[in-house]
């Protein structure tokens, strides 16, 4: 019975959580397109929010905001207004988690795969970005009041110039806050992230920097993109579609919505599960 | 000892999902007793599969069943196995990342001849398989040459980042005797490297058996685009169980990020 205990404390934080996220309805033209706003959340809500907290709640969830072009082409709004939106839900979302007491989320914004686009969407996604960005920096007095460290992961030599800067800036103004970690994953790929993890050690061989017993599941793992960051513990994907799409795959043990604590251990090999 | 009026709604609302689950588990494992029972076996199980399949809108080329933490049932597995074959699945995986499964192959493949009635000329036992190699296959039965062939591989979690942690030591070697340099390597060489090892396409379906839903450290290169799906149980598992599953993936849509 404790093992199944062990099992149902956060399948129950997942269901509230999901319920919360179906509770909020979009209205997302009458609020500021800000990064960190504040909450909320109905007296219901911040009801479930007090139950909720006294279980077991996820360090670090991962999400996978999907569905924006789906749901422009249901409302009859162009593509860029449904990534817009989406980013509306996105900041919603994080609110959602620092109420939760969430200390850490990660979430995939633009996939290597996604400059398959037309030329017309990559770049209106790239402008959205460029004004987000430029928006987070604007904001750098909330984000060191409530101590968010913004972290960009990927292969940003692959993102316009310009952006490589604002992103740069982001990263460095937060980079000494410490009570919650934003991750956004832009121009990424799991694939990518543990070729380039791969490649790097190899560079640490080539060099006489390391020997070739020194490298280890640890050592791949310090390579990755998110080597600062422990390992999600539950991954939500909003479409409701079942795969991971080339997201942490190194990283997840874990699938979306049903996650379960004690799978991270099988990580570490030897740990007893 | 502070009673707070939260912890103690927690408390009941866990408690009550959990009953609720447990209910849940009860009636699934009540009904599938009486579906045995009940079980007419007026048609061939092979050429209702072959069928059935026809409707839908694609099958995988490769399929894995994830275990999960449930007890090897080694005839339904080998059942599942069986099954593809009707269905046209050319690659067939097996996971169980305590290394059970691996260490008892031998059971899997009697389980498999029992159910094959001794025919296994279907079967070609992948490179991650003790039995691979170990077979000899004149690849006709009754002078007919067969042509739906079933390659069956078992992994364990040492294949998952174990693999990737050894192709990056072979890589280091490679480098150090200059046959390769760093700035060469990337996604394109590692996918060769690791195909040649493995000698699989990516797993385009994976059955997870039990209520978690995790991966439980299966093969994190090659499962990209793999789409995920629930199974109670594979213990039992019935034909019109593994139809289904079939079904829901003929259904989704892949956009592979475009």
């Amino acid at each position: 019975m404790t093992f199944h205990c062990a099992v149902y404390f956060p399948k129950l934080v997942v269901l509230w959580i999901i319920s919360i996220l179906h509770l909020k309805i979009s209205l997302p033209s009458l609020v500021e397109m800000s990064w960190i706003r504040d909450s909320t959340l109905s007296w219901i809500q911040l009801l479930c929010v007090k139950i909720i907290k006294n279980g077991r709640v996820p360090k670090h969830v991962a999400f996978i905001m999907d569905g924006n072009r789906r749901y422009a082409k249901k409302n009859n709004v162009q593509k860029v207004e449904g990534h817009s939106q989406g980013f509306e839900k996105l900041a919603e979302t994080l609110q959602w988690c620092l109420d939760l007491g969430i200390s850490e989320v990660t979430v995939y914004a633009f996939s290597i795969e996604n400059f398959k686009r037309s030329q017309e969407e990559v770049d209106a996604l790239m402008e959205l970005s460029r004004q987000k960005f430029k928006q987070l920096l604007c904001e750098k007095d909330k984000l060191m009041e409530h101590g968010v460290c913004i972290r960009i992961i990927g292969n940003l030599s692959l993102l316009p110039q310009d952006i490589q800067k604002l992103i740069a800036q982001a990263m460095i103004l937060t980079k000494d806050n410490n009570k919650t970690f934003l991750n956004v994953a832009f121009a990424y790929t799991a694939r990518e992230e543990m070729a380039q993890a791969v490649q790097a050690v190899v560079s640490g061989v080539e060099d006489g920097a390391l020997r070739v017993s020194d490298v280890t599941q640890k050592l791949l793992s310090s390579c990755m993109y998110t080597s600062t960051s422990p390992d999600p513990e539950l991954l939500i994907r909003t479409s409701g579609e079942v795969r991971l799409s080339d997201y942490m795959l190194w990283q997840l043990y874990l699938l979306c919505g049903c996650p379960l604590a004690r799978v991270q251990h099988l990580a570490s090999p030897g740990r007893h599960h | 000892m502070t009673f707070s009026l939260y912890r103690v709604t927690w408390t009941l609302l866990h408690m009550l999902i959990s009953a609720l689950h447990f209910i849940e588990c009860v009636w699934i494992s009540v009904r599938k007793k009486l579906d045995l029972l009940h079980k007419k076996c007026t048609e061939d199980e092979y050429d209702f599969i072959s069928r059935y399949v026809k409707l839908f809108d694609k099958v995988p080329s490769h399929l894995v069943v994830i275990v999960g933490n449930e007890s090897i049932s080694y005839r339904d597995l080998a059942n599942v196995a069986v099954w593809c074959i009707a269905a046209g699945i050319s690659f067939i995986s097996f996971y169980d990342h305590h290394g059970n499964l691996k260490k008892n192959e031998t059971e899997l493949f009697r389980a498999l001849s029992e159910v094959t009635k001794g025919h296994l000329d279907n079967i070609i036992w992948g490179k991650k398989t003790k039995t691979h190699g170990l077979i000899k296959r004149n690849g006709t039965k009754n002078g007919v040459i067969s042509t739906q062939k079933l390659h069956v591989n078992i992994f364990s979690l040492s294949d998952g980042k174990g693999a990737l942690v050894q192709l990056a030591r072979s890589i280091c070697q490679s480098a150090i005797s200059g046959q390769i340099k760093s700035a060469d390597i990337n996604q394109d060489i590692i996918d060769t490297k690791l195909q040649a090892e493995m000698d699989i396409p990516d797993p385009e379906l994976a059955l997870i058996c039990g209520d978690v839903c995790s991966t439980y450290g299966f093969l994190p290169w090659q499962i990209r685009v793999t789409e995920f799906l629930q199974l109670q149980s594979h213990h039992n598992i019935q034909v019109k169980d593994f139809l289904l599953l079939l079904m829901r993936y003929g259904k989704c849509a892949q956009r592979f990020g475009k």
